[in-house]
């Protein structure tokens, strides 16, 4: 089975609020379990995902049973969110693009998953993902990352 | 002929960034002629689970001592100084291998 892309706008007032957002959305789409958005706080506060990248970005996910379908919910924030560093949990990022990552199985999901870290290395997709509506943005991540 | 290298390779969940890392590291490994067994697991079992590996590699800063010797490889999950983050790998390897 392929990856699964939900692509949601919203407005949060730090990083504990921008992932709830996406946990609730992969959780209506039926992807994950309710409890998945909680875990992802929980391991946000001990191991952060924010990434140092030219243009930065988060990456929070967690370890969790009931994921139906590998998947990658991307928020895009009205306002930017603080996340602590994943090299240097002492240092920040701020950030309006949190990607959300449901891994069932991270075997599966590794082409994806690296293709997804070039991806977010490089400053033209990201801005092109920023000026795309909800629904090209799906189309753009499934043509870039399979 | 030199030994065979217990590899970690550790992340703050042992799902996402490790897996990356790990097969980064299995070509690392194949390019420097270092023959690795690599185990996978998350930060928190880096100080139990070091004692059955040689050498530990993690995605996230890690701060507390170790036994073993450990290199940080979050530049091959990131991309940034990939190269750089390379070529430590293969030293370190190269080195623990010698041993």
């Amino acid at each position: 089975m392929g990856t699964k892309y939900l692509v949601i706008q919203g407005t949060a007032d730090n990083n504990e609020e921008a992932i709830k957002l996406c946990g609730d959305a992969l959780y209506k789409a039926g992807i994950v379990n309710e409890d998945f958005g909680k875990l992802c706080v929980e391991r946000e506060k001990d191991y952060p995902t924010g990434l140092p990248t030219q243009i930065p970005t988060a990456i929070p996910h967690a370890k969790a049973t009931g994921i139906k379908q590998n998947a990658i919910c991307l928020l895009k924030l009205e306002h930017p969110v603080v996340f602590r560093r994943l090299d240097d949990d002492m240092e920040e990022v701020k950030t309006d693009m949190v990607f959300n990552l449901a891994i069932k199985d991270p075997n599966e999901h590794l082409s994806v998953l690296q293709k997804m870290m070039d991806f977010l290395n490089n400053p033209e997709v990201l801005l092109k993902c920023k000026e795309l509506s909800n629904e090209e943005t799906i189309a753009y991540l499934t043509e870039q990352l399979g | 002929m030199s030994k065979e290298v217990k590899v970690l390779v550790a992340c703050g969940s042992g799902v996402a960034t490790s897996t990356i890392a790990q097969e980064e590291i299995k070509e690392i490994a194949k390019n420097a002629g270092v023959k690795i067994r690599l185990m996978k697991g998350t930060i928190s079992e880096v100080p139990t689970k070091q004692k059955d590996v040689d050498v530990v590699f993690t995605t996230a800063n890690y701060r507390n001592p170790l036994d073993k010797p450990h290199l940080s490889v979050f530049g091959l999950v990131s991309g940034i100084n990939k190269e750089g983050t390379r070529k430590k790998v293969a030293e370190l390897l190269q080195k623990v291998a010698e041993e």
